[in-house]
């Protein structure tokens, strides 16, 4: 048989072409050619109606979460590279560091300066918002409020609330970037793994009974992911970490 | 669907590490992505494999797509290569030794060939194929591509395709023929 017969049986079995005088002719004269449509078009009966696979959600979930993880292991640019909204918060919190440390050199080398003092006080309430704590907080001018951008320090404690830990502009947009992964991968609450007792214990300690860990993170630190127990992560979805050791909430994403 | 106007923006969104737009891209195609490796794999497990290493394909070659064919299509081609990769894989494996004793037949071997979405007659005849022909019909005569968008995917001539597809149909009507000769035999044998 000819390409040219088998173009045409092809095509007149797809019901593709648009004058099919020519093949039906061939298909009619030649006994051999009519075989071969005839197998074309049983074949394409019998795979008629067949619908496109769709994935279960749970094979869904798993190939989320697989994808995800695999791509927080990628060294290469994608997966890792630095989005340009962290890395301006990396310069947001240098450069609150240098004015901070400009405005002690300052309020150290000439303290009788109304003006210098006036610019101090803006400086430290900076910090204090960039750290979270409270601006009214006294501080110190002997390189205190600079401290408070690094330093981890217990800002709320009490009356059921969790306990929250401050923390730095970078750390607040790493959190932020990994509170965003986590929803991403939107894993329904059946397949996720059941935390262990200790894990639960921390939750409690930190005043999140109702929550549940759906993953850790290891930085510095390692760090519980936890979400309200029983919902289906999705984008609106609030995450809060915990500090595994301390059992502390470092980070709530609203 | 997107369009083409939506993929660019999506793209250079991943690219410049949006992995949220990465995932709005993964919802729209993930389906049809696994159905064209589970017709081609015939296996759900092994189908997953390849839709989550043909997504991280997708991720990480992101700046290399031109443009010049519909995201779509591109995908479906790394798809397609990916599933051609891991039959070449298995087929390098070395085969189990057989046991002693056989196994009486596992029915849940004939539910994975139905988990695939198809006739177990078809499913059969189909994994029967080599694995260009089985492409080229799955893309064509399964997921309902054109001619000239499966020689697109699979990055060949149309009329290579039209060879493929029927070439991997005769095979296909010869198996389903001998299949159904062989039911119609035992049909006749059990009455």
């Amino acid at each position: 048989m000819h390409d040219h017969d088998l173009d045409l049986i092809v095509s007149l079995a797809d019901g593709s072409l648009d004058d099919q005088a020519e093949a039906r002719a061939r298909v009619e004269s030649c006994q051999e050619c009519r075989l071969e449509y005839e197998a074309q078009i049983l074949v394409l009966a019998a795979l008629a109606g067949t619908e496109s696979a769709t994935l279960t959600e749970f094979e869904k979930a798993a190939l989320h979460r697989d994808l995800w993880t695999e791509l927080r292991k990628e060294p290469g640019k994608n997966a890792t590279t630095t989005p340009w909204w962290y890395r301006l918060s990396y310069a947001a919190a240098g450069l609150f560091v240098v004015v901070g440390l400009v405005a002690v050199a300052n309020q150290l080398g000439g303290g009788d300066d109304a003006g210098q003092a006036e610019a101090f006080s803006e400086v430290s309430s900076g910090l204090d918002e960039a750290s979270g704590q409270d601006a009214a907080a006294p501080t110190s001018p002997t390189g205190g409020e600079t401290e408070s951008a690094t330093q981890s320090t217990v800002a709320a404690a009490g009356d059921g609330a969790p306990t929250t830990v401050g923390s730095t502009s970078e750390e607040t947009a790493t959190f932020a970037a990994l509170a965003a992964e986590t929803r991403m991968q939107q894993l329904p609450p059946t397949v996720r793994t059941a935390p262990t007792a200790d894990q639960a214990a921390c939750l409690t300690e930190a005043g999140l009974e109702d929550h549940e860990v759906v993953g850790t993170v290891d930085k510095d630190r390692t760090y519980l992911i936890a979400v309200p127990a029983g919902v289906d992560l999705d984008t609106e979805t609030p995450v809060t970490f915990v500090d595994a050791e301390t059992c502390q909430v470092v980070h709530v994403e609203d | 669907m997107t369009t083409p106007g939506t993929e660019a923006d999506l793209l250079a969104r991943v690219i410049s590490g949006d992995r949220g737009a990465f995932d709005s891209i993964m919802r729209v195609q993930e389906n049809r992505v696994f159905s064209v490796c589970l017709r081609i794999l015939g296996n759900r497990e092994n189908a997953l494999d390849a839709t989550q290493e043909t997504f991280l394909t997708v991720f990480r070659k992101a700046a290399q797509f031109k443009g010049d064919s519909a995201l779509g299509t591109w995908i479906y081609r790394i798809a397609v290569n990916t599933c051609y990769d891991q039959i070449r894989k298995s087929a390098r494996k070395p085969t189990e030794s057989i046991p002693d004793h056989l196994e009486p037949p596992d029915a849940s071997a004939e539910d994975a060939i139905e988990a695939a979405g198809l006739r177990p007659e078809i499913e059969r005849a189909l994994a029967g194929l080599p694995p260009e022909f089985r492409a080229a019909v799955v893309l064509s005569d399964l997921e309902g591509m054109s001619l000239p968008e499966t020689a697109e995917v699979l990055g060949i001539p149309v009329g290579t395709v039209k060879s493929r597809v029927f070439r991997g149909r005769r095979l296909l009507a010869e198996r389903l023929g001998n299949q159904t000769m062989r039911s119609d035999h035992q049909r006749d044998t059990d009455a």
